[in-house]
């Protein structure tokens, strides 16, 4: 979808150095705000669950980056600069969360003793659970 | 209630564990018990409200807010995080 392009859309004004008769760009919205936003609230959100977090906090930041970049390349073209910048930095948020939160997993499994003593301790904690029963 | 995936899989609680039980906890009244057992909840609760005024209202801007109150959020979870688990 993304190489597609129709002509008829604003945003691809730029190509045909469009304006509107005053010398000024129409101004357009940057084409992945919204997208990377919720990228963002997905990722600080879904922390919990490291793996989530981060591949979203990674699509969502490379959006934001790549407006912004957008937005550097031609400033009078586009509006909606500060929602990227906003979902940039709700982005980076959520992922620094799930790095921490999958570093600290890591760890306390190192502590236990290793991925096998690891996964005794839950064999133990399951049979404790049925003998429960 | 979503459990908690990293629970799950590794056992260790997460930085997000209590959110579900906070929200609930605050639906019921709770807000003492709520604050207890996940301390951001409160900013998250605001962080988004105003992402929803952000998607609604368009005419103000909402930016520099989210982002205070994201950072803030951040900052609270972990130090959450780490008082949860090490008790000083």
């Amino acid at each position: 979808m993304e190489n597609y392009q129709n002509p008829n859309e604003p945003q691809n004004y730029q190509n045909s150095n469009f304006n509107n008769g005053n010398g000024n760009f129409i101004a357009t919205k940057l084409p992945n705000t919204t997208v990377s936003l919720v990228l963002g609230i997905i990722s600080i959100v879904c922390c919990c669950s490291g793996i989530i977090g981060i591949v979203c906090g990674i699509i969502g930041l490379m959006l934001a980056n790549k407006d912004i970049k957008l937005y550097k390349s031609n400033p009078q073209q586009y509006t909606g600069v500060e929602t990227t910048n906003t979902a940039r930095i709700l982005n980076i948020i959520g992922l620094v969360i799930s790095v921490l939160s999958i570093i600290y997993s890591i760890w306390s499994i190192i502590q236990i003793g290793g991925w096998d003593a690891y996964m005794m301790q839950i064999q133990q904690a399951m049979e404790m659970a049925q003998q429960n029963q | 209630m979503i459990p908690c995936v990293n629970k799950k899989l590794f056992g260790v609680e997460c930085m997000g564990c209590g959110t579900q039980r906070a929200v609930y906890m605050v639906s019921q009244g709770n807000f003492v018990d709520a604050f207890k057992m996940f301390p951001a909840i409160y900013t998250t609760i605001l962080l988004f409200v105003f992402i929803f005024l952000h998607f609604v209202d368009k005419k103000r801007k909402y930016h520099k807010i989210i982002i205070f109150l994201a950072i803030l959020n951040a900052v609270i979870m972990v130090f959450a995080y780490i008082y949860k688990h090490y008790k000083f």
